[in-house]
């Protein structure tokens, strides 16, 4: 597992649903059996991980343009959410090299 | 959070978050109290309606799916139903017999549906009872070595046990063997009439005592955090809601074989069908669910403080109330 985000290319998994109600999101990990509530900012994150493979650095410049944020702080937030993220085995983070994806 | 916050918004802003579908009336059992009206007509549903379905279910952002029955596992594009709504990302849950829950099929929705439970109906702790209820001989044995596999294989499985006067002696054998297969069991009750009024299932209700003893073992395994449950009666009203006896008509439909939109998997009276309109106009125009949720609230009012009893289990539906008072005789099915 990665110890920062420099380089790593991550997407949502394939084990987890999500659905927006109203201004949050809900995620359901199938195989954890855990229902995850993220925030506006979090969702829109979730979303852009769903929709394919992208990077930390491309997620921050999302949330920095969406919500009006520098984009230092943007960075070190987003950072944060997907720390919590990989912790709750939402993510696969995808090898540059091998092209291989895991939990 | 999810409790207190977001149910709390699907409900006050009513989102649909959860349907189930019954995928056909066929069954490969043939249980003595089985609740479906099999003499109910329609046009099934085709394939093509079922994806039109599940895309604006999910535009809707609804969560939860359920594939249920009759045996849903018999319906002839239950596979391809399946992978739609997983292609679609709802939570899908899967009410089975078990009886083709083979390790062929196993593999298919580990692969194909990818469920995040399926839940099998347990009505004994041996052969003798569970398929006297079926009855057809073997089921048992066979439910028993599927949900082996099932679990080794790597899927979520639950049981729901109904109790009846046939196995009302073996309620701790089957919390017993749901615990032995890592299977957590989960009351339901009582036996009611079938949904067309047919009062035949009623003559196998269980002795009161039945339902004393199952209380009693949900507290205790929830005091230990084991894993029975008996199916909560009263929902949510933790905001400003008018309390009601359930959740009917809020944020939850059922859809039968043949395109009617129910408020409720047994209370017959549909919204629309769905050869005629789009679930989305259905769900936003129909004035049954708003009907639906007043007879919950006005049953609770009627009821007030006094502890829910009906047909001597610790709860009440106005299904089975609605149902028992049709006057239908038997049909004969003994």
């Amino acid at each position: 597992m990665a110890e920062t985000w420099h380089d790593v290319t991550i997407r949502l998994s394939g084990r987890v649903r999500f659905r927006t109600v109203a201004e949050e999101g809900v995620l359901v990990h199938l195989r954890r059996g855990q229902v995850i509530v993220v925030s506006r900012v979090g969702l829109v994150i979730v979303k852009a991980l769903a929709q394919g493979a992208t990077s930390a650095a491309a997620l921050a410049e999302l949330v920095a343009g969406e919500f009006q944020v520098e984009l230092g702080q943007a960075r070190r937030d987003v950072e944060a959410f997907l720390d919590q993220l990989r912790a709750e085995e939402v993510l696969e983070e995808i090898n540059a090299g091998a092209a291989t994806a895991r939990e | 959070m999810y409790r207190t916050t977001v149910i709390r918004t699907v409900r006050e802003r009513r989102l649909l978050h959860s349907v189930t579908l019954e995928l056909t009336y066929r069954c490969n059992l043939d249980c003595f109290y089985c609740y479906n009206d099999r003499t109910k007509q329609g046009t099934p549903l085709s394939l093509a309606q079922y994806r039109t379905l599940l895309e604006d279910l999910a535009r809707m952002q609804t969560l939860f799916l359920m594939l249920s029955g009759g045996e849903p596992m018999v319906h002839p594009h239950f596979f391809e139903i399946g992978r739609m709504t997983k292609e679609l990302g709802f939570v899908t849950n899967v009410r089975t017999n078990g009886h083709t829950l083979d390790p062929h099929n196993v593999g298919r929705l580990l692969h194909e549906v990818d469920p995040y439970m399926v839940e099998v109906t347990l009505h004994g702790a041996t052969a003798e009872v569970h398929d006297r209820q079926t009855r057809v001989p073997g089921s048992f044995d066979r439910l028993l070595l599927h949900l082996r596999h099932a679990r080794s294989a790597g899927l979520r499985c639950g049981m729901v046990i109904t109790p009846t006067a046939w196995n009302g002696h073996q309620i701790e054998a089957m919390v017993a063997l749901g615990d032995a297969l890592g299977a957590p069991v989960r009351f339901q009750g009582p036996v009611g009439p079938r949904d067309n009024g047919d009062t035949e299932p009623l003559s196998i209700q269980p002795q009161p005592e039945v339902w004393d003893r199952i209380v009693a073992l949900v507290a205790e395994r929830r005091a230990t955090s084991a894993g029975v449950h008996l199916r909560k009666e009263v929902t949510a009203d933790a905001g400003a809601e008018k309390p009601a006896t359930c959740s009917l008509g809020m944020t939850s439909i059922d859809i039968d074989p043949f395109g009617n939109v129910q408020a409720c998997l047994h209370l017959q009276e549909p919204a629309g069908n769905l050869h005629e309109q789009s679930i989305v106009e259905i769900w936003h125009t129909s004035p049954l669910f708003a009907r639906a949720r007043q007879r919950a609230v006005d049953a609770a009012t009627r009821l007030g403080d006094a502890p829910r009893k009906q047909l001597g289990a610790p709860l009440f539906c106005l299904a089975v109330e609605e149902n028992c008072g049709k006057g239908r005789p038997r049909c004969g099915r003994a």
